[in-house]
Parts: C-alpha cells; structure tokens; sequence
C-alpha cells in the first residue's frame, strides 16, 4: 500500500510500513521496541514473516486457555485400557420402579445405556428413556450451581451456603417436630429412601412426606387395597397367558414391566411355538393395540361398561351388557372374547390401564380369579402408601395455601408444572416461606424456590430401587457429578446428619438390612457387578377379590371424554428438553415436537375439523387451544390428549423462557384437574378457532389424496406381508408367493464371501413398533437432531425408522409396524449411481458410505428404492461449537464420525461394533460367532425382533431366519437382493369374529 | 416486413433467404453495425441492467447456498434432487437447438440456417453454462467436486464409471468444447471483418487476436471449410449423445417413473423442441432491435414454427407412450407413478406442462399464427414454461411418490430456488447481451453465400443457392 506511493527507500518500522490504526495499535502491544537493523531490511518476503508472526503473536495473546495437565498413569489401573469401553450395570428408576441397565463408558464416560441382559426385568433390552438418559446427563441446560433467590432476584451460591442455611432452619422445625415442614418427593422404590422416610418421620414426627407422580399407578394400588391387598402389586406373565384382554391398556410399552411383558408376549407370537391371542378394548391407539388380533375402540365410559358386563357374565349373569353391547356395536367382541378367555382358563390374562378409575382395576382383578387365570399374581410393594396420587398433593396444596407449611423440600419431580390445574400450586406456595428445589433443571419449579440445589443425575449418583417384581437394583455412579449435583439419598442424608454422607455407604447400608451382614462385601460387589440382587418375594396368590362396585358412567353433558396420558416419547414432560425423544416420532402417530388431541374420524368429522386444525378444548370451566390430529382407531365420542409438552423453563429443546424460545407443544396440564385423572372423568367442549398450526410429521407429511390412498392400499400387501395362523399352517411360505418374482439376475459379478457374510432379519410378528431402536441407533451413531421445521422439511436423520401403517376401516384399523433400516443389498442401486464411488461394498457384504470420500450429489437416495438414506442438508452438529454446548461433545460415540453437511449418511449395520468385536475374539484368540456382534437396534429391542449376524454361518440366528419359510425380501422383485430379510406378521385371529377381520383382509389385497 | 410476408405466400418458388435490397456490403454493415454503434439501444441498456441484477442474485444465493448447505433450497427426503436438477436438464434442452441448427442443418444443407446459426450457437454456448453450473453448485460439498473428474490423485481412486452422472460429465463437457470450438471457429473471418472495419485501437487489438490473423486467403478459406465441416460432423453425433446422457441419469436408475427406455429420444426430441422455442423467444426480439429482420426473416421464423410444431409432437407422442407401457408393463409401481403425476398431488404441473407442450404448438398448423411474431414470441416462451414443467414432472412428481408410502413427501421450494433459478437467467441474459453487442450475431460471411448475388452466374436464383453448401462461394474477401 504505502510502498508505492512513499518515497523512503527503507521502512523504519511496521508502523510507517502499515497504516491502519488497528494494526499501528497491536503492532505497540506486542512489539513494544526492536532492534533498528532487524526492521529495516526491506524485501516482500521479509515483510510478510513479520506480518505473519505479528498476526500468529496477536492472535496468541488474545485468547487463554485453562491450564490443563494430561499425565499419563504411572500405575494403569487394573483392567484399564485407554481407548476400550467398559460396561457397568445400574439402574434407572422411572415412575418408582426400577429398570435394570448396563452402561457402556469410554475413558471414564458413559456414551451408550444398553438393558441388562441378565435382569429379569430388563433381559437386556431398554425403553426409549433410558436410551435418551446419556443425552439427559449431558444436556448443557442441566442445572449447573445452587442458586438461591429472594424478591425475584437469583443469585449464585454454593451447596457449603446451604448446608449452613438449612441447619439453623431444621433444628428450629426439630423442636416443634417438623410442624410446618413438608417434603414433596416422588414416588420411589428406593429402599434406601425408605430408610431415610423412617428417619425423618422419626426425627420430624409432625412433618409431612408426600409423593406425586402425574402420571402414576395409583389407581391400580387403590383398586388391590379394595380387593384386600395393601401395598401390593400384580405382576402379569404373559409367557403363561393364551388368551389376552387389555382394557384401556399398553403393558407391552407404557408399563414399568413393559420389557418383560414384551418379551414374553413376543414367545408367544412364534407361530411354530404356538400363538396367543391379544385382544384390546381401548381408546387411544395404544402400542399393544397395534398388535392386538382384535381390536375394539371404545371411549372411556364404555370401557367401564365392558368390563362390568364381563364380569358380570362370568359371574353367571349371561345377559350382562347386551343392551350396552348390541351386536355390531362390540356384541360379538365381548361374547367371542368371553368364550376365548373361558376356554383359557389358568392361561386367561385380563390386564387394566392405569388410567382407569380403580373399580376397573377391581373389576380386571376378579376377572382374572374367576377365570382362574395363573398369568397374573400379586407381590407385596413397600413405600406404596400413597402411590403419588393427586390426592396427596392437594392436602399439602391445601395446608401451604392456608400458610401452615413454612419450609416445603421439592425433591425431584415438577410440581408447578404438572400438578392438577385446580390446585394452583405457584399460587400456594408463594405462602411457603422456604421452598428448597433439588432438581436435574432449574425448571418452573425451580423458579418458584428460595433455593435452588442441583441434582445428580443417575448416571452420577450411587442409588437403589426396586423392580416391578421386586428385584433389588442398584444404581453406581459411572462419572464424577458434572456440575457438582447430589442425589435425593445424599439430599435426604444431609437434612438427617446435618451433613451429606457417602452415597455407596448409604445404599450399602440398606443393602446390608435386607441381605445381612456376612459377607456383605461379596454380596454387595456382586449385586453391584450384576445390577442387581433378588429379594426372596413370594408371590402372594389366592387373592379372592370379592363383589366389587361398580365403576361410575358417563358423566352427565355435553363433550366428549377426556383421556390424559403420558406421552409415548417424553413420559410426563421431565425428558422434554431430550431432542433425541422430542424428534422420536410417536409409535401411532408418527408425531415429532409436539402433541395434538387425538380424535376419530367420524368426531373430526362432526366438527368439520382435519389434522393440523386448531380447536379450543374447554374442560370444566378451564380451556386452551390445541390442534387436531386425526387417530384411526380411536374411539368416537372421545378425545385424547397427550401430557408432557408445553414447557416454559425446560431448557433449549423444549422451551425457555429466560432466552424466548417458545416451548414445544401445548402444556396440557393447564386443563387436567384433580378429577380429570382418570379415563373420561370429565367431559371436553371442542370449538373449532379456524386457523391451523403445523405439525412436524416423519410420515403421511400432508393429506393423502385417494390416488395415493389407492396406490398404497395396493402395495401394501405386498410390502409388509401378512397372513393369518390357518394360511401359515397351509403354506408356510405364503409370504413368498404374495409377489411375483421374475427370475432375477445380475448386471455385475457378484461379491464371493469366503469370510462373513453380515445380515439381519426382522420378524414382524413381534415388532410393537415402539421405536426404541430408533433411539438407540441415535446414540449409539451420533445421529443429530434436526428440530421441527427441519422434520416439517422431511429431512429427519433417523437411520432406523418405524413404518406404520394402518389397514381397513378408518374407524376401526388393524396397524403394522415395519422398521426400516439400510437393507445393504447386495446389488445395491445406491452403490452403482455414486460419481465418486463413495458407497461401496465390503467384502462381507456390507453397503459402506465413506463419508469423507461422498461429495453430496444424493444421487444414491434417489436411488434408493427404501428410502434409508439421510442428507445433511445443513451442519446439524454446529451447535456443539458454541462453548456452553461443550458437555454434549461427551454424548458422542468416539467409534463413529461426526457428520458434517454436505455428506449423506445411513444405517451401517453397526460397523464399528463388527469391527470391536473383531478385535475382541482376535485377542481371544478365536474366531468370531454368533451373537459377537450385536447393533444397537437389536439389542435394545424389547421383543429380540432384530436378529443380526453372519449369514455364512448355518446356526447362526440369523440364518435361521432367512430360511425360516416366513421370510422375504421387501422389493425383492427389483433385483437388488437386499440382506434384511422380514419375517411376515402372523395373526391369530378369532375365527368366531372371522368375518370382520376377513372384510378388512379384503381391502388390504394380497399380490 | 410485408414484402416478405407477400414473399413466402408464393408456394412454387421459394423466397430469398435474404430479403430486401440488400449487397453483399449492405450485408456486412447490417451484422456489424450493432457492435460498431458508439451506443446500442436503449432497450439493451434495460435489459443488461435487469439482467446485471438477476446474475447479482445469482451470485447472492450461491453464496448463502454455499456458506450454509443444501437445505436452503426445498429438497427433502425422498426429493433430493429438486429444483436445481430441474434447471440443469431445462438449461441443457436449450443447449440444443443451437448445434443442431449449426450442424445438423449444416450437414443437410438446409441454408436457411445461416441467418439463425451464429445466434443460437451462442445460445447453446450459454445455456450450457448456465446448465453446468447447476450440477456444481448442488452437490453438498462443492470444494471436492473435482473428484468427478478422472484425474490421477494420491488416493489412488478413480470415479465410479457406472454412474450415469460421470457419464453426464463427460456428455456435457464434450459437448460444451465442441460446440464452443464450432462456434468460435465459425466466427473467425466474421471477426476479421470486424477487426478490418474497426476503428479504435482497442477494437483492433481485440478482435485481432481473436481472429488468428484471418487474412481471407484461399488457402485460409479452403481450410477453414474442411475444419467447419469435420466439426460438424463431430457435432452431429453430440447433439444426440448429450441429452441421451442426461436422460440417463433418470432411466438408468431404478426409480417408478425414470427407469424408463423411453428417456433417451424423448429427450432429444424434447431438448430440440425447447432449443427452437428458446431461439425464437431471443430472435424475434433481437430482429426487431437490431434491424436484422432482412436476414432473420419471416420465413426463417415460420420454418422455426414448424420444427417446433413437429417435435412438439413428438413430445406429445411420448407422453402417451410413457402411460401406454406403464399400463401395458403390468407393473404396480410404474404404473402408480403416471397415474400420480397426472392425478395426483402435481396434478397442476402436469396438466401445465401437457397444455403447454403438446396443444399450444397446434397453433402452427396455421400460417397466420406462424406469421404473427407476437403469436410466436408468447407461443415459444409457453414451450419453454411446459418444458421446464416437463422435467419438474419427471424429476419431482416420480420422487415424491416412490416405492414406499411412509417416505413420501410433498416437495415445496424456497424463496431461494426461485431466486437461484431466475439468476440463471440473468447469467443467461448478460452473456447473451454481451455476445449481441460485441460479437456479430450473424454469420456475414455464411450469409452471403445464400444471397442470389453469390449466385450470379448459375442463373441467380436463390433455389439454386439452397443445393450448395453455404459459404461455398466465398464472397469478396472479407470485406
């Protein structure tokens, strides 16, 4: 610039070289003084080194890093290897019971929850929640500090502040025993909480000890105490059962059982085993309804009336309900299921919904005994005295809005998110004068608190719980807490002691109490190594339920029947900030970032209103505005609406309001009263508004029109391939013969495979379609969230999705789930369009994408005839370069690239776990076998619906499947010999209620 | 333009290809006045400034494109070729006329090209740009796009050969440097005329260099006739290479409503029909600015009408064959992928692009519409919408509804599609203008080969001048 037009013929210095005043300026800072001679050689070259080095030099000083030491170990702990995972098992508890789990950590963090194969309870699968767990720990939004708060002002503190804040607060409620001190805690099965319960009621006599789960059991404990039992539970065994009723309920996905049930309903559902047959009698469109061989929607209140009548004619009275149940309206239903259940006997299964009122659960109870079923029996359950009901927390609403309660300890749980409407507790408990929140988030309870305290995630706190059936879990901490949280145990010890305690000692003790003191230590590292240790429980049989009353009718107005349920993908809201579970499309609704009441058509209908259409839903004087989505199958004269959505202070997924980010979907507690717990309790008024909102779905994206309709009717027999047990009898291999295969060829030589030969099998005569391999292919593959607009755009990453389609009558439609992965063909059209060969074929026979090799010309997706493969249409990682997000970084699997955008991406048949396992058994010293390799989808799965493994090898599970007569190739007939072979869905209908379910085999055509 | 009107009414003798009275020195000073005026037009300035902004946009969203990835424009899951792809195959159908007017034509001695061949080269020339850039600029990671090329590297990896999107590579680009050399050779003694006239230094010193020192020799003449008519032959396989090759990338795939053998002359056929609509939407208006009507004449415009009526109806043919195999072939998915694009959700596509394509060229049965410039110019600009709708129908319509029903997915494109699309436009415009203001637009020296007077002395008509190759008889010199 200035070497032209000056005159010098030597510059002096930079500054008369540069004249930018930014530069003048940093140039004085960095380089304060210089030796003449060393600036005045004049050449372009010598210019630019110092330009370069002022920049370098610039840049250096102005940022500083945390001094940070990476030693290495002068000792290697034992069994440590740098860079291998290590798995420990824990426990997770949802809902008070505990699920068993085992966590996978690399150097020292856990990135990947697998179920614990060797507990009953879990038998090595997971739900979606505790799949989306490592999310959770790592979520940047987690509460990080204590905070405490006074006149609206939030100021930073520490748990050392607290400890000395709350000592002087509880030896003053010490010498009035507690009075005016409450403890607002959810329900647990903690054996160790129930210690620390005794000891506070001890120390506190005149203290209060709630529990509330919005989305409890508690119905279900209310109906046995009326059937004489107390504190107890009943465990269903559907591996006993034949003949199966569901009332109003999902035991296959919405149960703390749910992986049990599934998996022994799923034996039952082998056809060369022998089939049960499921029927279901529901509202909403459940999990275990899309499985059922019949299926009837009823609304609520005709549920009550069902199981009345059931029991009544069981009971001798053979007439009961005709008048509510005419013919073509469920008359056949209840008589041919009655018949089916009776000839069952001790293989007869009546399971009720926890949202029913607890004369049903009665009801379900003495059905089962009269029939003299042997699938359900009932175990004693501790710390069960209130079952978080809603009851519970509207006295102590009722005492703090009255000002009697003085200090209030929120120990999990959200209470001025999803308590009942009704109760209003942010206005009671303005009264409390001290209100102490222990909580993963500082959410809107949190907001509400004088103190605020973080709470130790699972994954980090040492803890205790129990399982459905009674086995005790243990939980251990896999990392340090992040941001210093400590755990409800730890909480409970320090408002005991005065001060926290070792969590380990505290489970350990209460360990040691059930399973005594000799070698406690052996039995303790055991239970710990195991996940968990069993309680010698029997089961209390003979429970003779005598006449129970009966369930109350409709409600007397006008509306429909109001249903609240958790949500199938966030539960009750608390997994609401977790985008992996927010992105999960519901297993029926396909839905993603939001709820929606759900409504039958012919309801819909009356009111002139579609999917997406918002309406005002006005129940009891409260209304709010939700959009409509339309649920075949859903029961008329009713509505559903999903719980869980509409956070205000969940965080940056789900809403905040901190930061004006809008929360995701609608907060439907806002409508739910104490009495609006229960199924069609309360009557809903829907106005139509006329406007519409959008709504993110990953399939039916927009209205179908009847080209459409008729052209997927047509095809869908072919592509999920059903028949019943009578045709599979006749023809084994019917599945085969439902398209017409033209001899096939080759274009190109086909791969030899002297080695391994990787492929899957799906059985579609188990799959629920409860999508938690979805979740955990996301974790296990680092597959990145998109948001709603993105899923609006039809641009989800999901690798694994859940096809669901519903067949016959609108009104009344049998569902099918068909997962839909990578099928790696082995002519993959994908593999022949690629310009830069970036997907290609392994030598065992896997469809490889290089991601660094792809140039994004998506070509292969077009070519794809299953649509498997996934476009970053935008950076969906950025979001981990902003410095707060650093925590999630720790999420990621370090066996699986990041993807940026640009790339496509799909399913990989888990290759990095192939590839581990190979190494595995090279160190062993052997070869490789079945069951070495499992993928993520396949080992989360409930019902072992997944099977994977080396077709080369003729025991393999795997190869058993693709001979199984069953099997077939979806597409097959396109040439492409895909790896995954489905195994066609087998029903077991009712031939008494054949001819409704034949009518509906009509409209779905067979090739 | 009435004489010529009355001219091409007389059905035993053709009219002159030339109309007016016009020389051979009248001739040269028609062509070279439009780049040799100090100051064109005032329309040029309009049109160059909106195009100018258009190609500013251009520039604007490959920026934003590039800096912020694919999901700017409406492409989705299962639509993951979109708007983009459907400009590259409507750019390249453009691309076509021109060597097919230039060699084609040439090789049948139809002579009546000469007037028109230099415009739509140059046409071609940027249509094919515009349709290259296209390809580029989708891909997800166009800082790697070179690995499509096959260049040595030290990843020891070539490009995949069986992809028919390497094969369009090599299509397109061959056909780009033909057409380009075809076009600039056939522009050499045209540019020494412009350098012999030129007045400024500047003007001089370019087209001097660009004229290779044309001198107008016979020995220059004769090679340049053997070198015009080798290219030409090697253009005429082209013309029919480059659109089977884009056709490819959809019939070679195994997707309901591309996998079809129908593709390749389809698309030639289609490419022909939207490259002559395409000249005439630039002639007509270019004609009347420049006063080129007495070489551009009425009849060429008329003879333009009738290609365009004829492939129109090829088209149209293929239409009806495309539903007639999908029926006749017995296969589900085939057959749902014609039903839904007439059908279904892009029912309003299809309907626009048959409308477009197939019944308003019938118009051209008759002379008065072929006559009436407003008739063709509105005509030829609605082939041009139902050939763009054309491939949107094939690209969208069959993605959007494939084989299974949980993937499909309605396609709706961005603000930035739109502007992406219209900016090529503009890219198209400024390099068409340019070319119209600095270049001649008409080939001088091929035309005077058709003009009676280069015929004096085999009886001097111009009927006997349309059995000779053009440019024969060379005129005087290149003055």
């Amino acid at each position: 610039m200035s070497m032209k037009t000056s005159k010098r013929e030597y510059w002096r210095s930079l500054e008369q070289l540069s004249e930018t005043p930014q530069f003048q300026e940093m140039v004085a800072k960095e380089f304060p003084s210089g030796p003449e001679e060393d600036w005045t050689e004049s050449s372009r070259r010598r210019f630019l080194q110092l330009m370069g080095a002022s920049a370098a030099l610039g840049a250096a000083g102005a940022c500083s890093w945390k001094e940070e030491k990476i030693l290495p170990f002068s000792q290697r702990p034992d069994g440590w290897i740098p860079g291998k995972t290590k798995a420990f098992a824990t426990s997770m508890e949802l809902g008070g019971v505990g699920r068993g789990l085992v966590v996978t950590c690399y150097d020292g963090r856990p990135i990947k929850v697998e179920g614990n194969s060797e507990h009953p309870e879990s038998l090595g699968a997971t739900d979606s929640f505790a799949q989306a767990s490592v999310l959770e720990l790592y979520d940047p939004d987690r509460s990080r500090a204590p905070f405490r708060q006074s006149g609206g002002q939030k100021e930073p503190s520490s748990w050392e502040s607290f400890s000395s804040w709350v000592r002087p607060i509880l030896e003053e409620a010490k010498k009035d025993g507690g009075k005016g001190l409450a403890i607002l805690a959810e329900p647990t099965s903690s054996p160790s909480i129930g210690i620390m319960k005794g000891q506070v009621a001890e120390m506190l006599p005149s203290a209060v000890w709630v529990e509330y789960d919005p989305t409890g059991r508690h119905e279900e404990a209310m109906g046995l105490e009326s059937c004489g039992i107390l504190g107890g539970r009943p465990v269903s065994q559907f591996d006993k059962a034949s003949v199966i009723l569901c009332l109003d309920d999902d035991p296959l996905a919405d149960h703390p059982a749910a992986l049990r049930h599934a998996r022994e309903f799923a034996s039952g559902r082998k056809p060369e085993k022998g089939m049960n047959r499921l029927y279901s009698v529901e509202t909403d469109f459940s999990v275990t309804g899309s499985m059922a061989d019949h299926r009837l929607p009823l609304e609520p209140s005709r549920i009550r009336a069902f199981a009345a009548a059931l029991e009544a004619r069981l009971a001798g009275d053979a007439d009961a309900g005709a008048g509510a149940f005419p013919d073509g309206e469920g008359g056949e239903f209840l008589a041919a299921a009655l018949d089916d259940l009776r000839q069952a006997g001790p293989g007869a299964l009546v399971t009720v919904g926890p949202n029913q009122p607890h004369e049903v659960h009665a009801l379900g109870f003495r059905i089962n005994h009269l029939l003299g079923s042997l699938a359900q029996k009932f175990i004693p359950w501790p710390n069960s005295e209130t079952g978080g009901s809603a009851d519970g927390l509207a006295g102590l609403v009722g005492r703090m809005g009255k000002g009697d309660i003085n200090t209030l300890f929120v120990l999990g749980g959200n209470p001025a998110y999803n308590a009942p409407a009704n109760l209003d507790f942010s206005a009671a408990s303005q009264k409390v004068q001290n209100l102490v929140h222990l909580g993963l988030y500082q959410d809107e309870t949190a907001s509400l608190s004088t103190w605020h305290l973080p709470k130790a995630h699972f994954l980090e706190s040492w803890g205790d719980s129990l399982s459905w059936q009674g086995y005790w879990n243990l939980a251990q901490p896999l990392i340090e807490p992040l941001h210093g949280g400590r755990s409800v145990l730890e909480f409970l010890s320090l408002v005991l002691g005065g001060n926290s305690r070792d969590g380990r000692a505290i489970v350990r003790s209460a360990f040691r109490r059930e399973f005594g003191a000799v070698d406690l230590e052996g039995k303790f590292r055991k239970a710990l190594h195991d996940g968990f240790a069993t309680v010698a429980k029997a089961f209390s049989v003979g429970v003779v339920p005598e006449a129970v009353s009966a369930p109350s009718s409709r409600p007397v107005g006008e509306g429909l029947e109001v249903v609240f349920r958790a949500d199938r993908t966030l539960h009750d809201g608390r997994f609401a900030n977790s985008g992996w579970l927010q992105e999960l499309p519901d297993p029926l609704t396909k839905l993603t970032w939001d709820n929606a009441a759900l409504l039958a058509k012919s309801e819909a209908d009356r009111l002139s209103v579609n999917t997406g259409d918002l309406v005002e839903v006005a129940i009891e004087g409260r209304s709010m505005e939700l959009p409509i989505y339309i649920m075949p199958g859903h029961a008329p004269g009713s509505v559903t609406i999903p719980l869980g959505y509409g956070r205000k202070e969940a965080g940056h997924v789900a809403g905040c309001w901190e930061d004006q980010i809008e929360p995701v979907g609608f907060d439907s507690y806002r409508l739910r009263t104490s009495s609006a717990f229960t199924s069609g309790a309360v009557l809903a008024v829907l106005k139509k508004t006329g406007r519409t909102y959008p709504l993110a779905t990953t399939q039916d994206h927009h209205l179908i029109d009847d080209v459409g309709l008729k052209g997927r009717a047509d095809r869908l027999g072919e592509l999920v391939r059903e028949g019943d047990i009578a045709e599979w009898k006749e023809h084994a291999d019917f599945a085969k013969h439902r398209v017409h295969e033209p001899p096939l060829g080759a274009m190109w030589d086909e791969h030899e495979y002297d080695g391994h030969k990787w492929g899957m099998s799906i059985d579609l005569s188990t799959c629920l379609g409860c999508s938690t391999c979805t979740v955990a292919c996301q974790s296990e593959n680092n597959i990145p969230v998109v948001g709603k607009e993105e899923v609006i755009n039809g641009r989800e990453m999901h690798w694994i999705r859940l096809d669901r389609y519903f067949q016959g009558d609108i009104e009344s439609p049998e569902a099918v789930h068909q997962p839909v992965a990578c099928q790696h063909c082995e002519l993959a059209p994908c593999e022949q369009v690629c310009p830069v060969a970036a997907t290609t074929h392994s030598s065992e026979g896997l469809n490889d994408m290089v991601y660094n090799r792809c140039i994004g010309t998506r070509y292969c997706a077009n070519n794809c005839p299953y649509k498997v493969r996934r476009f970053n249409f935008f950076n969906f990682n950025k979001d981990l370069k902003e410095p707060k997000n650093e925590t999630l970084k720790l999420a990621k699997n370090p066996e699986v690239t990041v993807r940026s955008r640009g790339v496509m991406e799909k399913c990989s048949f888990c290759v990095q776990r192939i590839e581990d396992a190979r190494g595995t058994a090279k160190i062993e010293g052997r070869p490789l076998v079945d069951g070495d390799v499992t993928p993520a989808c396949a080992q989360a799965c409930p019902t072992d619906s997944i099977q994977f493994g080396d077709l080369n090898d003729e025991a393999s599970k795997v190869r058993m499947a693709h001979d199984d007569p069953r099997s077939y190739f979806m597409l097959g007939e396109l040439s492409n010999k895909p790896r995954t072979a489905f195994l066609a869905r087998i029903r077991n209908p009712n031939p008494a209620l054949e001819p409704k379910s034949s009518s509906a085999k009509e409209e779905a055509p067979h090739g | 333009m009435a004489d010529g009107v009355a001219a091409v009414d007389d059905p035993i003798r053709k009219p002159p290809l030339v109309q007016g009275e016009n020389d051979f020195a009248s001739v040269t000073d028609i062509v070279c006045q439009v780049s040799e005026t100090p100051k064109p037009p005032k329309a040029w300035y309009v049109t160059f400034a909106a195009a100018l902004g258009l190609l500013g946009a251009l520039g604007a969203s490959i920026v934003y494109l590039i800096s912020t990835g694919v999901g700017v424009w409406g492409n989705n899951q299962p639509v993951a070729w979109g708007w983009p792809i459907v400009n590259f195959v409507f750019w390249v159908g453009i691309g076509h006329a021109g060597t097919l007017i230039s060699a084609v034509l040439f090789l049948f001695r139809q002579t009546w090209r000469t007037a028109i061949n230099r415009f739509s080269e140059a046409m071609t020339i940027f249509a094919v740009i515009c349709a290259g850039m296209f390809p580029a600029i989708h891909v997800g990671r166009i800082w790697v796009i070179y690995w499509v090329f096959p260049i040595p590297n030290q990843m020891e990896m070539w490009p995949n050969f069986r992809s028919p999107l390497l094969w369009d590579v090599f299509a397109v680009g061959t056909y780009f440097t033909v057409s380009l050399l075809f076009w600039y050779m056939g522009m050499v003694p045209d540019l020494a005329t412009l350098r012999d006239r030129a007045t400024s230094r500047v003007r001089r010193m370019m087209y001097g260099v660009f004229s290779l020192g044309w001198t107008g020799s016979n020995r220059h003449w004769h090679r340049y006739e053997r070198a015009y008519l080798l290219l030409a032959a090697l253009a005429t396989p082209l013309v029919l290479s480059v659109h089977s090759v884009v056709s490819f990338d959809f019939a070679v795939s195994q997707l309901p409503g591309w996998h079809t053998t129908i593709f390749p002359p389809y698309f030639v056929a289609g490419a022909i029909f939207s490259g002559f609509a395409m000249v005439l939407s630039l002639a007509i208006p270019a004609r009347e600015l420049w006063g080129l009507k007495d070489l551009i004449t009425t009849r060429h415009i008329e003879l333009m009408c009738k290609v365009i009526l004829a492939t129109g109806m090829m088209v149209g043919y293929a239409y009806s064959t495309e539903f007639f195999v999908a029926w006749y072939s017995g296969n589900r998915y085939e057959g749902f992928a014609f039903i839904n694009r007439a059908f279904g959700p892009y029912w309003w596509a299809y309907t626009l692009m048959v409308s477009c394509n197939v019944l308003v060229p019938q118009i051209f049965w008759f002379k008065k519409m072929r006559t009436n410039m407003w008739v063709v110019f509105i005509a030829a600009a609605l082939v041009n919408v139902g050939m763009w709708f054309e491939r949107f129908v094939i690209v969208v319509s069959s993605l959007n509804r494939d084989f299974l029903p949980s993937s499909w997915h309605y396609f709706t494109p961005t603000a930035i599609d739109l502007l992406t699309f219209l900016g090529s436009f503009g890219l198209f415009l400024t390099l068409f203008l340019l070319f119209c203001r600095y270049l001649p637009q008409v080939a001088i020296a091929e035309i005077k080969g058709v003009m009676p007077q280069a015929h004096a002395g085999h009886g001097g008509s111009a009927a006997t001048a349309s059995d000779s190759p053009s440019g024969q008889v060379p005129p005087e010199g290149v003055k």
